[in-house]
């Protein structure tokens, strides 16, 4: 336990260090703050415009019409981001050379891969701690419900991390970075519109190809509904991610 | 060279063949918790959760009901039945749902006759039911409904000149019988003094354009009905069976000796004697004609007035239910020679055509034991016969009239009311400061710390 926690500082300093993490926060809360004000602002406008139909008020949900689509664009930029943030966690060790030493040291390949996941999770952890600053603004100002906040905020974070994988596993393919950082945005991409085709191929298989889709799984959590399978598909696919990227690193080992 | 080969080799088909048992346990996990899974409604509203009545239709279901949406894809609607929909399938397994969108499969939507957007066609078994814009009142309902086992009974007074069933002429009711028919009721045709009463299987009776005279014991056994949980529909015609007029004056309802007379309706290309409706009130018969702005319009050629005494009989309550415009007149002049408005003789419109009444009459058993197994009566009363005849029936608001008005009274259980759920109303008012200072916040403040948290890390490397 101790020496995945060793990896995952190790790895935490080396994120701080290089400019890449500071860049995507910026560019990340710059392009949130930028949408969240628009859409708080459109929001407002509707509120002053139907203050006189009271009917129409109640249809302004501040969930509804606020954080829910700020939280799809969250994740959108989440998906751009994020191949970025995690191409240098193996394809860098791969051109340094320090990853024969890392290979050949005492430390378990297993805790390697998990401190090094660890790492990144406590990354995006601080992008969603951070990220919270808009739902605050609401609750500071409105009156949202806390059930559906809680629950888009835990859908972000398990699709980041599910994301994350994903960009995890591209970097272990290998040593170029900028390569890493494309095949994470097609493969992230590429789960974004699976369940696109969904509708026009045949019923049974249209319900597969959604159920693999990131998105599909975020939708219920972004509405404040918590469901097991949910939560169970994102744990999955995490799990296969970063045991695609272990047998990955170990055949690196062979050749 | 050749050991390092082999070994290199072995490796892959090991991690292939193990990748490939996790890939099974991954599906087998997930496959088994789509299944058995759990879902919680944390919002405030519980917008999410169906309410018990819901639960408990769901929790009896026997048979399977397969439910096929028509709706447009990405659409708010939807998406919103959808989110509706998902709730009714967690809690039964016999709810098997079907989304098709009427723009890209117009064959599917023909053979189902569907005509709007919005609408859901349930079946089960034998029985469909079909709503428009549905919430989870309506839908439960009509889950109710179409997972009855019987039919529903709709019987047809005869005897005494009313429009017949079987007739497939111009004034027949033919095409009323197979409309009926199709939403699977069935039909009777009763005499009776040859059944004796009211059978006791008949849902609904109906008495379409009565005009000769009835016996007194007929009259007696009609009001015996309609006391004890009866369901009629009265359409009457101008000078109809008197016994009947006699009747529904006892209850209330007071037939016009007069023709009404509609200008608006030659707009329509109509008879002066064919008033058209479109005012309706609220209530559920009528409320499909009008939806969104747009208002479906309903022709009577040839009617009376019928007006509600102000005194109707304890325990029931009645309402007008449709009303001619204000332009037209209840004439009571003659009709040969031409039509002569006297504003003294006459009543200027709206007027009223038709009207609903309900109520339970007041059983000193049921209240003590506290158990109301009745159901009430209802009656609902048409000054006019000929709007659901085979020239008729199709046009414009017709069919649907006399059907939704079938359907309302053949209800057996009272129409399950839920409430709808109510969003919180948001406050969310932001002044133009405070816009500002969020703006400032949110898009250069907290970023610019960023930046200068970083810098401050790389200088001091730097300067190491």
């Amino acid at each position: 336990m101790s020496n995945i926690l060793t990896i995952t500082v190790r790895e935490l300093k080396a994120h701080f260090v290089s400019p890449i993490a500071y860049v995507v926060f910026v560019v990340f809360f710059i392009i949130s703050g930028w949408l969240f004000f628009n859409i708080i602002s459109y929001y407002n406008l509707q509120t002053l415009q139907y203050i006189t139909q009271p009917a129409m008020l109640e249809s302004l949900d501040l969930i509804e019409m606020v954080l829910r689509p700020h939280s799809y664009n969250l994740s959108i930029i989440l998906l751009l981001m994020i191949p970025v943030l995690t191409m240098r966690l193996w394809a860098e060790e791969k051109r340094t050379g320090t990853a024969e030493l890392l290979l050949t040291s005492p430390v378990r390949l297993t805790e390697i891969v998990l401190g090094k996941y660890l790492s990144s999770l406590i990354l995006l952890l601080v992008m969603m701690i951070l990220a919270f600053q808009y739902p605050l603004i609401l609750i500071i100002f409105g009156n949202p419900g806390p059930g559906p906040i809680i629950t888009t905020y835990l859908g972000l974070f398990l699709m980041g991390a599910a994301f994350l994988s994903v960009g995890f596993f591209a970097s272990s393919l290998t040593e170029n970075q900028i390569v890493a950082a494309i095949i994470g945005f097609g493969a992230l991409l590429f789960f974004w519109v699976i369940s696109w085709a969904s509708h026009t191929v045949g019923a049974t298989f249209g319900e597969v190809l959604s159920y693999l889709s990131l998105m599909e799984h975020f939708e219920d959590l972004s509405k404040g509904i918590l469901d097991t399978k949910d939560i169970v598909f994102f744990l999955s696919f995490i799990f296969f991610g970063l045991f695609l990227t272990h047998r990955v690193i170990e055949s690196h080992g062979w050749r | 060279m050749e050991f390092y080969k082999k070994r290199a080799v072995k490796h892959g088909t090991n991690v292939f063949f193990l990748t490939l048992i996790v890939i099974g346990i991954l599906v087998l996990v997930n496959f088994f918790s789509a299944r058995h899974h759990q879902r919680y409604d944390l919002t405030e509203a519980k917008l999410f959760t169906l309410s018990y009545q819901t639960i408990n239709v769901l929790a009896g279901l026997k048979d399977e009901v397969q439910v096929t949406a028509f709706f447009q894809e990405d659409r708010p609607e939807r998406e919103k039945f959808e989110d509706l929909i998902k709730g009714y399938c967690y809690r039964s397994k016999k709810i098997k749902v079907k989304f098709i969108d009427p723009d890209k499969n117009p064959a599917i939507t023909g053979e189902y006759d569907v005509k709007d957007y919005g609408t859901v066609v349930l079946k089960s078994g034998k029985q469909e039911r079909r709503i428009t814009e549905p919430n989870e009142e309506k839908l439960t309902n009509a889950l109710i409904q179409v997972s009855r086992e019987e039919a529903q009974v709709i019987c047809f007074l005869q005897g005494h000149g009313e429009k017949a069933i079987n007739d497939e002429e111009t004034m027949g009711y033919s095409l009323a019988r197979d409309k009926l028919k199709g939403e699977g009721h069935t039909i009777k045709e009763i005499l009776l003094p040859k059944e004796g009463n009211v059978p006791e299987e008949c849902s609904v009776l109906v008495v379409a354009g009565a005009r000769k005279h009835l016996l007194p014991e007929e009259v007696k056994l009609i009001d015996e009905y309609c006391l004890q949980e009866g369901r009629v529909l009265f359409l009457m015609d101008p000078r109809g069976s008197p016994e009947l007029s006699e009747l529904l004056k006892g209850w209330g309802i007071e037939l016009g000796m007069d023709l009404i007379i509609d200008q608006l309706s030659r707009l329509f290309g109509g008879d002066f004697a064919m008033p058209v409706v479109t005012e309706y009130e609220d209530h559920p018969i009528t409320e499909a004609f009008k939806k969104g702005g747009s208002v479906i319009p309903t022709f009577f050629p040839v009617a009376c007035s019928v007006s509600l005494a102000s005194e109707t009989r304890e325990g029931f309550s009645a309402r007008t239910l449709v009303k001619t415009s204000a332009g037209s007149w209840a004439y009571r002049g003659s009709v040969s020679g031409g039509i002569d408005i006297n504003p003294e003789r006459d009543k200027k419109g709206p007027i009223t055509l038709g009207v609903v009444m309900s109520g339970k009459v007041y059983d000193q058993r049921e209240e003590m034991n506290n158990s109301p197994t009745s159901r009430e009566s209802r009656l609902v009363v048409f000054g006019d016969s000929d709007f659901a005849t085979n020239q008729y029936f199709n046009f414009s608001g017709n069919g649907d009239l006399f059907l939704n008005t079938i359907s309302w009274l053949a209800q057996e259980e009272e129409l399950i009311s839920i409430r709808p759920k109510e969003r919180e109303r948001s406050r969310f008012y932001l002044t133009n400061r405070q816009g500002k200072f969020i703006f400032y916040l949110t898009v250069v403040i907290f970023p610019t710390l960023i930046i200068l948290a970083g810098s401050i890390i790389w200088w001091r490397r730097r300067r190491r």
